[in-house]
């Protein structure tokens, strides 16, 4: 899975968001590290859509803008987790290793 | 933010690169968030966003989605063969008589290229199936593809001419037939060329105009003193592997894929065989050329067919 697309997951984890909204939290997420620009949020968007890794929570209209809410489904909340607990492993795997060679404390 | 009228207007340009689909569901929501995250006081879009679009957008337009990629077999890779196999040949042969005309024209004679024989029937019969395609008249095609396939073979092949070749066959004559043959099996065996139409996007179109330029400029190398094997041998290995590349890349149907494959090898590796062994196809009976050129595309179809064709009876009974 890619970077951007786990954070994305990530955003949405907590509750539902809208894409201004996905944009800001992946970034806090990151440390500033990150920073999604709109189109590659939303051909993200529609990807994890076509997959039904994420669904349409509730639609509002703001400013008579439209603004649409994602949330996680079911199959978004187990991939996300199956991805964090791999993650977790690799570095958990890179910091033992690390130990080993006295790279770090 | 509700965004200033030439910021509006210049997001929504840059939108139009994304596929019709793509806008009618996420356009005005994308708009809404680009505002959003304009700056005060901005007045047109930013060079980054503005690349970041045009890069998500065109990138859509030449990749289906993976769910879209996944549903696709047999019947999906002949529809979409339906309607882009003519467009092939109306290219490759418009490009080989631009070519031609080109070095007529160095010659002083263009006129003697029109007045040759077959030329604008060669030009014409691709032109006249495209056509039947894109309008979606399946049954019309069928018949005109059928007809151009009987020309070509008489024609082109000259199974009846005891001096052929005279005084060589060209790729993209050989081509012709092939294209006929499995755009006979695309017809008849999927759901035709409207469902095409659904299927065919901006990649197939670059794949498809790229090997036509491959298979006209091979044509014209050809011709000149170039044309040798060991510098025309290395050309084509190097278009190939970059086509096939490319067609993997925007993620074309793999049977659409084996279908364009089927319509080229054949020809291609025959003609290679031609310059590279001083041409055995002399020494073959007027059977066996045929045989021997259309045994792929006719295998590839014949597969083709009886897979699209068995799921559906088992549906009906």
């Amino acid at each position: 899975m890619q970077e951007a697309t786990f954070l994305i997951l990530t955003a949405l984890a907590a509750g539902a968001q809208h894409g201004y909204g996905i944009i800001t939290d992946v970034q806090h997420i990151s440390g500033g590290r990150v920073k999604l620009r709109a189109g590659t949020l939303y051909t993200a968007l529609d990807r994890l859509r076509g997959e039904q890794l994420i669904e349409v929570d509730h639609e509002e209209v703001v400013d008579t803008r439209l603004r649409r809410y994602y949330r996680l489904t079911p199959a978004g909340t187990a991939r996300l987790a199956a991805e964090a607990a791999r993650l977790q492993d690799n570095a958990t795997t890179a910091l033992a290793r690390l130990r080993l060679a006295g790279g770090i404390g | 933010m509700t965004g200033a009228p030439g910021l509006e207007r210049g997001y929504r340009r840059l939108l139009a690169c994304y596929p019709a689909r793509f806008r009618s569901e996420h356009g005005e929501e994308l708009l809404a968030v680009l505002l959003a995250g304009a700056r005060d006081g901005q007045r047109r879009p930013g060079l980054a966003e503005s690349a970041s679009l045009l890069r998500s957008g065109l990138g859509m337009r030449l990749r289906p989605d993976a769910s879209q990629t996944a549903r696709q077999g047999w019947a999906d890779a002949l529809a979409a063969f339906s309607l882009a196999g003519p467009v092939f040949l109306l290219a490759t042969t418009s490009l080989v008589a631009l070519a031609a005309g080109v070095y007529s024209l160095r010659r002083g004679g263009f006129t003697m290229l029109l007045g040759m024989p077959g030329f604008w029937i060669t030009l014409g019969f691709p032109a006249v199936i495209a056509a039947l395609v894109l309008a979606g008249l399946r049954r019309a095609a069928l018949v005109m593809t059928a007809a151009a396939g009987v020309y070509f073979f008489n024609f082109h092949l000259g199974v009846y001419s005891s001096t052929f070749p005279q005084p060589s066959p060209q790729v993209w004559r050989l081509l012709a037939i092939s294209v006929c043959i499995v755009e006979l099996a695309a017809l008849l065996g999927s759901p035709g060329p409207r469902r095409g139409r659904d299927l065919v996007h901006w990649g197939h179109g670059v794949v498809l105009l790229l090997c036509a330029a491959a298979v006209a400029s091979y044509s014209a190398l050809l011709q000149q003193a170039a044309g040798e094997p060991a510098v025309t041998l290395p050309l084509m290995v190097i278009a190939v592997a970059v086509i096939a590349a490319l067609a993997r890349a925007v993620r074309l149907n793999r049977y659409f894929r084996l279908l364009l494959l089927a319509a080229l090898a054949c020809p291609c590796a025959l003609f290679l065989a031609y310059r590279a062994f001083d041409w055995p196809w002399l020494y073959l009976t007027s059977y066996e050329r045929p045989a021997l050129l259309l045994a792929g595309p006719v295998l590839t179809a014949a597969v083709a067919l009886i897979s699209t064709v068995r799921p559906l009876r088992r549906q009906i009974s």
